[in-house]
């Protein structure tokens, strides 16, 4: 209590006056004195205020660096987002872990394949997120949409037959949502590239043709199939919004703009969502069940310096064998297959033709050798964007099914019933 | 130098009673939460007294504009961080401040003087003691200058800014017993450099009222 700082503290507090202090510890008198005048000299130091103006300005850029900060911030506001299916923190953590770049090579790219039942999958949808709300320019964003679309397609395709219709209906409500940003995109893009539209048109034609192809082989599940066309049907419409734009822009569709000059009747009658018209779906599924040329694209794709005669219909009655029903159907994806160049699609219907002709002819090498060839050719029509991927693979693989029905003819062997009788 | 208005003897409102730390803590809360309207108000509340401390620390009007500028800006990035747990919001905000010219001094060699602090007193409008006042004020800078970092701040802290014990010690990370040793060694520190600098008892007559 009587240490010098604790007396000088009572009297510059006010609790002790300066003779209080000195009658106390007459021993400090000059000290004390010495320190209370200086501390008196220090208050009474003037105070300096801001400019005004200054004052009025400097909070005028802090309110301005505010704003932009939280705009900055907002940036990562999906992040944030709870994530279905996910603990709210977990997707939090795993997005921003994944997105902030660390770790995560490992993990994001096990998420990236992951599907709908997967546990990593709401940590994928959380990453796709956080890359949309990166995505700065129009055009980068109907390409990280066009993605998603992708990947929505992929995942429909991979397990639309294992999915409840709860979650097969958010899959595909999903998909259509990409597709529709996709579209809004490149429809007020004011001068989209045409490469954007190229990208656009091809894939999400091949996200069509794939749904198509699952819409096909779900004819079991009336309510998954129901799904799978309405989907495609958005597909449909979407790659003919594009195609307008495509032509406003005076360039010519790509390659095949099949769907664009004959699109599926439903597509024209589907909005651009995802609505359950019923009469509209059911008619596209029995299109997508029986694929067949329509008229239209039929006499487009008829050249008439080498137009094969269409397989189906020169040889449908007598002898029909379940190899004849391969090159058949073959054909007939190929004649209807989407964005396929002209000369590409009349080439590979003419392998077929030819195909079918010898094996029925019983030259079993000569139809192997067509068979490769149309797999080569189609090989090189991907390499020169004169055919997707997509439809490159699935008549890849029905003419990998044609050569080793060829190569072993052994009934039952792959699923043919009945063998050709010239072998 | 000429906007520097200085109050000669005149106090900035602390935030003593307790409504006052209430309507603080509510507008911290709400800034720490994102609004930008309440941070607003917390610095139209500090500017000055961030303001009037930066002064003299650097003892430069451009210096202090700019500073206090960063000060507030800093303040906004950190409030996010800052847990109001009991302690000031003013002790939390000085650390900013000082650490904001530290780090000022620390990328670019002091030039600073203190013509400028002496020169806007002299523009005050009273002549009475004028010479007085600016002798012992520009005698007293300098040597508040002298102190070491912590004596420095215990003095500005103090009698420059007016906080009292508790907000210092939450300010300067000590307790308030160390902070009144602190503030007995800066008193004594800062006579002794004044009394080599010629500065005694013999300036008494002119401050005779206090």
């Amino acid at each position: 209590m009587s240490e010098p700082e604790e007396i000088l503290e009572q009297v510059l507090s006010g609790e002790l006056t300066r003779q209080e202090a000195i009658e106390r510890r007459p021993d400090l008198k000059d000290t004390l004195t010495l320190l209370t005048d200086l501390a008196d000299d220090l208050q009474a130091l003037p105070r300096y205020k801001p400019d005004p103006e200054f004052r009025h300005r400097a909070r005028m850029r802090l309110l301005q660096h505010i704003q932009e900060s939280k705009r900055r911030r907002r940036w990562w506001e999906p992040v944030f987002e709870p994530i279905h299916g996910l603990p709210g923190w977990a997707s939090r953590v795993s997005a921003v872990v994944i997105a902030g770049g660390g770790l995560t090579f490992g993990v994001s790219y096990a998420s990236a394949s992951a599907l709908p039942d997967d546990r990593l999958y709401p940590v994928k949808r959380a990453v796709e997120q956080v890359q949309v709300a990166m995505a700065t320019s129009d055009e980068a964003k109907a390409i990280t949409y066009l993605d998603l679309a992708d990947r929505r397609a992929a995942e429909i395709a991979a397990t639309a037959p294992d999915l409840d219709e709860i979650r097969l209906d958010r899959l595909t409500n999903d998909y259509g949502a990409a597709l529709l940003k996709v579209s809004a995109a490149v429809q007020t893009l004011p001068d989209p590239s045409a490469a954007l539209l190229d990208k656009v048109q091809a894939r999400v034609a091949s996200q069509a043709t794939e749904l198509e192809a699952r819409a096909v082989n779900s004819a079991g599940r009336p309510a998954v199939q129901d799904k799978l066309v309405q989907a495609e049907v958005v597909a449909s419409n979407v790659v003919d919004r594009v195609s307008l734009v495509a032509e406003k822009k005076g360039k010519p569709g790509p390659r095949d703009v099949q769907l664009a000059v004959n699109p599926p009747a439903a597509a024209t009658a589907a909005a651009a969502s995802l609505p359950t018209p019923r009469a509209s779906a059911s008619a596209a599924a029995s299109a997508a069940a029986n694929p067949s040329p329509a008229p239209s694209s039929a006499t487009q794709y008829a050249n008439p310096g080498a137009a094969p005669a269409p397989p189906s219909s020169s040889a449908p009655s007598a002898g029909t064998t379940a190899l004849d029903t391969l090159f058949d159907r073959l054909w007939n994806e190929v004649s209807a297959a989407p964005f396929m160049g002209q000369r590409v699609r009349t080439q590979l219907e003419v392998d077929v033709a030819n195909a079918k002709q010898a094996a029925r002819a019983g030259k079993s090498e000569a139809a192997i050798a067509d068979m490769n060839a149309f797999v080569s050719q189609l090989q090189a029509a991907v390499t020169a964007h004169q055919a997707t991927q997509y439809t490159a693979n699935r008549l890849t693989a029905q003419a990998k099914a044609i050569i080793s029905a060829l190569q072993s003819p052994a009934p039952g062997g792959y699923g043919l019933r009945t063998l050709p009788p010239q072998r | 130098m000429l906007e520097a208005m200085a109050l000669r003897g005149a106090k900035f409102a602390v935030p003593a009673n307790e409504e006052k730390a209430d309507r603080i803590g509510d507008l911290v809360a709400r800034a720490s939460h994102g609004s930008g309207e309440a941070f607003g108000q917390l610095y139209q509340l500090y500017v000055d007294r961030i303001y009037n401390y930066i002064y003299y620390k650097t003892g430069h009007s451009v210096d202090a504009e700019d500073l206090t500028e960063q000060v507030f800006i800093k303040a906004w990035e950190a409030i996010r961080r800052f847990r109001f747990e009991g302690k000031p919001f003013a002790a939390w905000l000085f650390k900013v401040a000082r650490n904001v010219v530290i780090d000022h001094y620390r990328t670019r060699k002091s030039n600073s003087d203190l013509s400028e602090v002496i020169s806007a007193i002299a523009h005050e409008g009273d002549p009475e003691d004028f010479a007085q006042r600016r002798a012992t004020a520009q005698l007293l800078m300098s040597a508040i200058r002298r102190l070491t970092d912590e004596q420095q701040q215990v003095i500005l802290l103090k009698f420059i800014d007016g906080m009292d014990n508790t907000e210092i010690s939450a300010t300067m990370g000590k307790k308030e017993g160390a902070i009144r040793a602190l503030q007995y060694r800066a008193l004594l520190a800062l006579q002794r450099i004044l009394q080599d600098e010629r500065y005694g008892l013999e300036r008494r007559p002119a401050r005779a009222t206090s």
